[in-house]
């Protein structure tokens, strides 16, 4: 296969052996596949530590030549499409020609499921593999369907195997946590990051200066793939890459607008809020990481030491409510409402 | 508008004579057809062939089948001899039930001196409910019967099957049609004069649609709205043009001065209740303009919020009604004015709150395949860093680059270049 043209496809691993870092949990994970007979899998940690990567390429690992015919990936974050919601729709109505207890009945699916997975866990698997293996990435995104996951699991384990991914644990029901032996991904080793981009440096024939793989690691939170990205972003603008270009190529102005929406919020200049906020919802940010960056603007702020700690208690606050909450439109409402409340105190 | 019916209004105004049925014309004069022809030839001594001797009603529940028969019966005079689902129907059954009728004369031949032998119609009803297991043999008796029988035999069934092949050879098949809802609007009109209801004909039209031609769940369904099961039927009206009244529906509720009264009218609205907070917070520009009161809808939204997930996430459905006084009485209270600007539009909450701007959807499918992240993550940070790259190299090389993504993506470049330009804009 040609090699190609984005170093974050050429250099993402192919195997289950290539991927750096996770030595010890690959031992487990094969030590598990040497059985035949897998059990329903919980990955969880962080966006972008790798897991949708291991889960693929074990899979890969595990089902061998059947893999393109006998694993599937969902991704729970993909809206359904207008078409599936209709098939789910006209699914749902059982005629009245049709013979049986259920003819001419109603019945609410959960579209999700029904467009998605039932069609796959349904079948036997093809060829000689013993089990279909599903994948499915942002689980906690189902929110009430996970529901529909308990009997799935225990109906289709016979020849159908889940992985499950997440990045809050917390919203996974307990019924699902009891199905699943779960596996925990941490941040990959500095050792194995630096290496890695060593050798891509090498291959590419890259000229690095400074302390290039420090920099990625801080700046990706060790995501490898988005570093790659970044240095080859990085070669085309600069021939040689010195830390420099790192910050100028990632950052951003998500920092700045967060930034904007504090301070107008709180200085009341109500007129000028929407178009920060509409940047910020633009961007699709998850509602944490604004959080998160508005707490480090707090400290600049031209404000009393004592005013900073009730925005930073809000803020806390706003965050603790938010783990469980959906909408984040509303949460977004709820912050902003909040800093003008603060600002009139100040006042 | 309340009041205690003494019986069922489908036994109330089940149709006793031919007048009376609504629909069915067709039908009716088959059968008649069937039944003349049976006894003509039966005087003149012909002997009469098997499919002559039987008819099979097939047709949807609740269209009045077996009605018909009943109703056409006490108009020619014929007495009925029923054999229904309840009854156990096994060949021996079948056989001792009604080679017994066969042979006996009718009781009301005493009574009813004018006519010195009264007429039978064997109704076999629901022929599909017998069963192959309990009722064994059952539709084997049923044939050999029609070919004996001095009788004439209806029969009625809901669904072709192919169980009953040996049926069909044996009988007339008469297909009956659902109702159309015209005819169950006027029905049901009827039914209302009579029980002294008044009802506007926009309900009546939202039952009859509702029940999809099923004349037995349309009167049920007046009756139950008669007795008070629905609190008003004005409410009916909402099954129709949901989205235009809701916005209606959430200024009355803002209208109200008590939680009991709010809470009434959120819970008549026929909407998913699970984004009830959402559709609220989508629409309150309209309603609240006062920031101080906005806050603390928004506060008892994200309350609602917070306790719908934790319900969602452990089924823990006790909480429900916390969450209704939450997005009712919380909302309302917290108001101390709002708009009832009428010219204000119904909106619906953004719920996938994710938007993939430029690219396609068929295109993000085909990227997924070698990214492997979501499409919303491909729209939000894959496209931008490939945007980048190409918008590093000079005018010159970047058509070259591009044809190799899409060759490589097996897309056409045409899509990635209108993408560009948005993302260079």
């Amino acid at each position: 296969m040609k090699d190609s043209f984005l170093l974050r496809l050429k250099y993402q691993p192919k195997t289950l052996d290539e991927i750096p870092g996770r030595e010890e949990m690959v031992k487990d994970l094969k030590e598990m596949a040497k059985s035949n007979d897998i059990p329903h899998l919980l990955f969880t940690g962080p966006k972008g530590f790798g897991k949708l990567e291991m889960a693929r390429l074990f899979a890969q690992y595990v089902l061998g030549e059947g893999y393109n015919s006998n694993c599937k990936i969902v991704y729970g974050s993909d809206p359904l499409t207008q078409a599936e919601r209709d098939e789910t729709r006209r699914l749902s109505y059982i005629p009245t020609s049709r013979v049986g207890s259920t003819a001419g009945r109603k019945f609410t699916w959960p579209a999700f499921i029904f467009s998605r997975i039932k069609p796959f866990v349904e079948l036997k698997p093809i060829s000689f593999n013993p089990y279909k293996i599903l994948i499915i990435d942002d689980f906690h995104l189902l929110s009430d369907q996970q529901q529909g996951f308990r009997r799935l699991m225990e109906r289709y384990s016979a020849y159908c195997r889940m992985i499950i991914l997440t990045d809050q644990i917390s919203s996974i029901i307990d019924p699902i946590i009891s199905r699943c032996n779960i596996v925990f991904f941490n941040q990959i080793p500095y050792s194995a990051f630096e290496a890695k981009i060593g050798e891509v440096a090498k291959q590419e024939n890259l000229k690095l200066r400074g302390n290039i793989p420090k920099t990625l690691y801080i700046a990706t939170n060790a995501n490898l793939n988005s570093a790659i990205s970044y240095l080859q972003v990085g070669s085309l603008v600069n021939p040689e890459i010195t830390p420099d270009t790192i910050y100028q190529i990632t950052k951003d102005d998500f920092q700045e607008n967060v930034g904007n929406l504090l301070r107008n919020a709180l200085s009341l200049k109500t007129n000028s809020l929407r178009i920060p906020l509409s940047n910020i919802k633009k961007s699709g940010r998850f509602f944490n990481e604004i959080i998160e960056i508005m707490g480090e603007e707090v400290y600049n702020l031209p404000i009393v030491e004592i005013k900073k700690a009730s925005i930073l208690e809000m803020l806390s606050q706003i965050d603790f409510e938010s783990v469980d909450a959906r909408s984040e439109d509303l949460l977004l409402d709820n912050l902003v409402h909040n800093l003008i409340e603060i600002g009139v105190k100040l006042t | 508008m309340k009041k205690k019916p003494d019986l069922p209004w489908i036994e109330k105004y089940r149709p006793t004579s031919e007048k009376e049925i609504k629909g069915f014309t067709t039908n009716i004069k088959k059968i008649k057809e069937f039944l003349a022809n049976f006894e003509s030839k039966q005087k003149s001594g012909k002997q009469l062939k098997s499919p002559e001797k039987a008819i099979l009603l097939e047709g949807p529940p609740g269209i009045g089948k077996t009605t018909v028969v009943y109703a056409l019966a006490n108009d020619l005079g014929y007495s009925v001899i029923e054999m229904n689902a309840s009854d156990v129907r096994t060949e021996k059954a079948i056989v001792e039930t009604l080679q017994e009728s066969i042979s006996t004369t009718d009781l009301m031949s005493f009574i009813n001196p004018k006519k010195e032998h009264r007429k039978k119609i064997i109704l076999i009803d629901e022929v599909d409910g017998i069963s192959g297991q309990s009722d064994r043999g059952g539709l084997k008796a049923i044939i050999s019967l029609i070919k004996i029988s001095k009788n004439p035999i209806i029969m009625t069934c809901n669904f072709y099957s192919t169980k009953f092949r040996g049926l069909y050879d044996a009988s007339t098949k008469i297909q009956c049609r659902s109702l159309r809802s015209v005819t169950i609007v006027n029905l049901l009109r009827e039914i209302a004069t009579k029980e002294k209801l008044t009802v506007n004909d926009t309900v009546l039209e939202a039952i009859a649609g509702n029940s999809g031609g099923d004349m037995r769940s349309a009167i049920n369904d007046l009756q139950a709205l008669a007795m008070g099961v629905f609190s008003d039927v004005e409410f009916l009206d909402l099954h129709r043009d949901i989205q235009e009244k809701i916005f209606t529906f959430l200024q009355a509720m803002f209208d109200q001065k008590t939680i009991k009264n709010a809470k009434d009218i959120l819970s008549n609205i026929d909407f998913d209740y699970k984004i009830l907070h959402q559709i609220i917070h989508a629409n309150l520009p309209g309603l609240v303009t006062q920031t101080k009161d906005l806050h603390q809808v928004i506060m008892n939204l994200v309350d609602a919020d917070t306790l719908m997930s934790r319900i969602m996430t452990r089924m823990d459905f006790s909480l429900l009604p916390y969450y209704f006084d939450l997005v009712s009485g919380g909302v309302i209270l917290s108001v101390e004015k709002h708009t009832s600007d009428s010219s204000g539009r119904f909106k619906m909450p953004n719920l996938s709150s994710l938007q993939f701007r430029y690219a396609s959807d068929a295109t993000l499918e085909e990227l997924q395949k070698y990214f492997y992240k979501s499409k919303p993550e491909i729209a939000r940070t894959i496209l931008p860093q490939i945007g980048e790259i190409i918008c590093l190299y000079n005018d010159s090389e970047k058509t070259e680059k591009l044809d190799i993504l899409a060759e490589e993506f097996g897309i056409t470049s045409l899509e990635l270049k209108k993408y560009l330009q948005d993302f260079q804009n």
